[in-house]
């Protein structure tokens, strides 16, 4: 069965075919979830929402003018936004004016971990720093983009992306070391 | 500075690892099943819900088309009234001159008779005594008077009929004498009487044209308008005044306080337990207006704006747990929790970060949580609904109201203050502001109450209007929101300035 049959069916509020859609994405979409908070509760509540929003306005999707893993990830991704925005007053954090040395780490070092530990890190990442971190390396959205969808500007967008990976380098040399 | 080979390395790793999104054998990546079938029963559930809305709507389009509907018909009827006064005031008016011209007709015929009886009564009184003389004089005058009464129509109707058919089948050979007997009949009608316009007017006619074929023509038309106005006048009469009597338009302005209980029922009963104050006041105003039917039955119609305003306290205490520590943006030591934010309406959990030295705290301590929020709430109400007068006085009036009510909550907020103790320590103190709507945004009511009605005058009233209302369902929809059931119950007082049309 393709995935437009699938979807096709999932319309017509098929049971068994909104099992399998579920089956097929829920991976991406609560790896979306995870990355977007700390709580794993809060990544639990995000994704239940946005399984609603897919199924509600799975009619809006338009096959011919993408894919449904992007549009369904890009609705996960606003449902986190969304629910971040309700619980941080403002995605502005202080400077960090100090300048981490990060050590050179060899490729192998890097390759032995695995998504889950690089997702617990990007969770320890202040709200602000995990969702700019999030749209631009993961989901690559734009400067410009992440600055609308948050409400600030692309200076801070590009400021809290740098921070990011300061404290991501951090992390990762904390880590390693151990 | 970073070197941008290291932030390509970076960012490559991450994007590598994470956007494989095949489920880990630890399962760390795959969600819980409940969570797709809480989602589905959540859309199974809101289904319906949309469809309740329409009867909202549906109850509040048709609250402004009974007033549109009531406000067509109130004007139409008194510009019928109006209408039907100056018929009333034609037909008067007609009426008089129909009565001055069969006194002058009547008149005409008497005198006739008297002056044809006239040598008869001479010779009589010529041989009678003075005192017989003075009997029959008194008999002649009684004889006029009787004429006159006579004339005097039990059917109005009639008495018109018949009087201008008199007055249209006058021969012309005798219009001379008519003319006479007029200018004697106007003299005798008195003095307020002769100076009506109408009775000159005519009167001027006789003068002018004397001529009875064709004063008899708009006579007799006017005679058949007359009645015919008449006629319809009466029915007319019949039909208006029971409409008149019957709506009984009264708007009125109205400006008053509520008391609202949220009747929430929290997942948490030690958070419903740490609770301090379930209630919200506030005020409402706006204007409606009611329409009696009856004497005693009526309809009514309100749109009010209201505003709830509930501030509450809540406390509890956090169990500091080493795992939830972290570092912030500067590197600091931070403390990552849920806190609780808990009012009379929902209750909330906010994630913070909190700054705390190194080795100050232990897994185990006791922080203490205090929240103090404010949560403000506007609300359009519009209620539709009967009203049975049980106690009708000249100056009091009261009244029995109920009916339904739809609501509308265009506007809400909650201003949280947050605070983290530990050992009388302040960890911390911050304002947090929402402004994200947590309501459902509309929700249906019933009410029941009592209206007291002073009489200032004919016109204007005042009254005093306490009622309780209900809500039907739960205001707060939102899925992360503690709270199992927040249904309205709140008790209006209101006072209300009105005018009587």
């Amino acid at each position: 069965m393709t995935e437009n049959e699938l979807i096709s069916r999932v319309l017509k509020k098929e049971r068994a075919a909104q099992v399998q859609l579920y089956k097929e994405y829920q991976t991406t979409w609560y790896m979306i979830c995870l990355r977007y908070h700390k709580s794993k509760q809060d990544a639990q509540d995000v994704l239940q929402n946005a399984l609603i929003k897919i199924f509600t306005k799975l009619e809006q999707f338009d096959g011919q003018k993408g894919n449904f893993k992007s549009w369904s990830s890009k609705v996960v991704v606003n449902e986190n936004l969304m629910f971040l925005r309700k619980k941080v007053s403002s995605f502005k954090v202080d400077a960090i004016d100090d300048v981490l040395f990060v050590p050179d780490q060899s490729e192998s070092a890097l390759d032995i971990l695995s998504a889950e530990e690089l997702t617990r890190m990007i969770q320890k990442l202040p709200a602000g720093y995990r969702a700019v971190f999030n749209l631009y390396i993961i989901e690559g959205f734009s400067h410009q983009e992440i600055a609308d969808m948050l409400n600030i500007n692309i200076g801070t967008s590009k400021s809290q992306l740098s921070k990011a990976r300061k404290l991501l380098q951090k992390q990762l040399e904390t880590l390693l070391q151990e | 500075m970073l070197d941008k080979n290291n932030n390509k390395e970076l960012d490559k790793l991450f994007q590598s690892k994470l956007r494989n999104n095949e489920a880990a054998d630890n399962k760390w990546n795959v969600p819980p099943i409940d969570i797709f079938e809480n989602a589905l029963a959540e859309i199974e559930a809101r289904q319906p819900e949309k469809k309740r809305r329409w009867p909202i709507l549906f109850f509040v389009g048709f609250g402004f088309l009974m007033l549109g509907a009531i406000t067509y018909l109130f004007y139409q009827n008194q510009s019928m009234i109006v209408e039907l006064d100056k018929k009333i005031e034609v037909l008067n008016q007609a009426q008089k001159e129909s009565e001055q011209l069969t006194i002058i007709n009547k008149n005409e015929s008497t005198s006739a008779a008297i002056i044809q009886d006239q040598p008869a009564l001479v010779e009589k009184s010529a041989m009678l005594p003075i005192n017989a003389q003075k009997g029959a004089s008194r008999s002649t005058q009684a004889a006029k008077e009787t004429t006159t009464q006579r004339i005097k129509p039990i059917n109005k109707a009639q008495k018109i009929v018949n009087s201008n058919l008199a007055v249209s089948t006058v021969s012309t050979s005798r219009s001379n004498d008519l003319l006479r007997a007029a200018e004697v009949a106007t003299k005798s009608i008195p003095q307020n009487e002769s100076n009506n316009t109408i009775s000159n007017v005519v009167l001027s006619k006789f003068k002018t044209l004397n001529k009875l074929p064709i004063l008899s023509i708009p006579l007799t038309y006017t005679s058949r308008t007359i009645q015919q106005i008449y006629i319809n006048e009466e029915t007319e009469k019949a039909v208006y005044s029971d409409k008149k009597s019957n709506l009984k338009f009264s708007p009125y302005l109205a400006i008053g306080t509520n008391f609202s209980s949220f009747n929430t029922s929290y997942n948490d009963l030690h958070i419903e337990g740490a609770v301090e104050n379930k209630y919200a006041v506030g005020y409402n105003i706006g204007f409606g207006f009611s329409v009696d039917l009856t004497n005693r039955f009526g309809l009514e119609y309100s749109f009010t704006g209201r505003s709830n305003v509930s501030r509450s306290k809540y406390t509890c205490n956090v169990i500091y747990d080493k795992n939830e520590e972290g570092y912030n943006a500067n590197g600091d030591l931070v403390y990552n929790m849920d806190m609780f934010s808990t009012n009379p309406l929902y209750s909330a959990v906010a994630r913070v970060e909190v700054p705390v030295n190194v080795d100050e705290m232990d897994d185990g301590d006791v922080m203490i949580n205090k929240t103090d929020s404010k949560v403000v709430m506007s609300v359009l109400n519009t209620k539709l609904g009967v009203r049975y007068k049980i106690l009708n006085n000249t100056k009091f009036n009261l009244f029995v109201n109920g009916g339904m009510g739809a609501n509308y909550i265009y506007n809400s907020k909650d201003d949280l203050k947050m605070q983290l103790i530990h050992e009388d320590k302040m960890m911390m103190d911050k304002t947090a502001p929402s402004g994200s709507k947590v309501f459902d945004e509309f929700f249906a009511s019933a009410y029941l109450g009592l209206q007291l009605n002073y009489q200032l005058n004919d016109r204007i009233w005042i009254g005093l209007d306490n009622n309780f209302e209900k809500g039907f369902k739960s205001l707060f929809t939102h899925p992360n929101l503690n709270a199992g059931s927040s249904k309205l119950k709140t008790f209006n007082s209101t006072i209300k300035v009105g005018y009587n049309f």
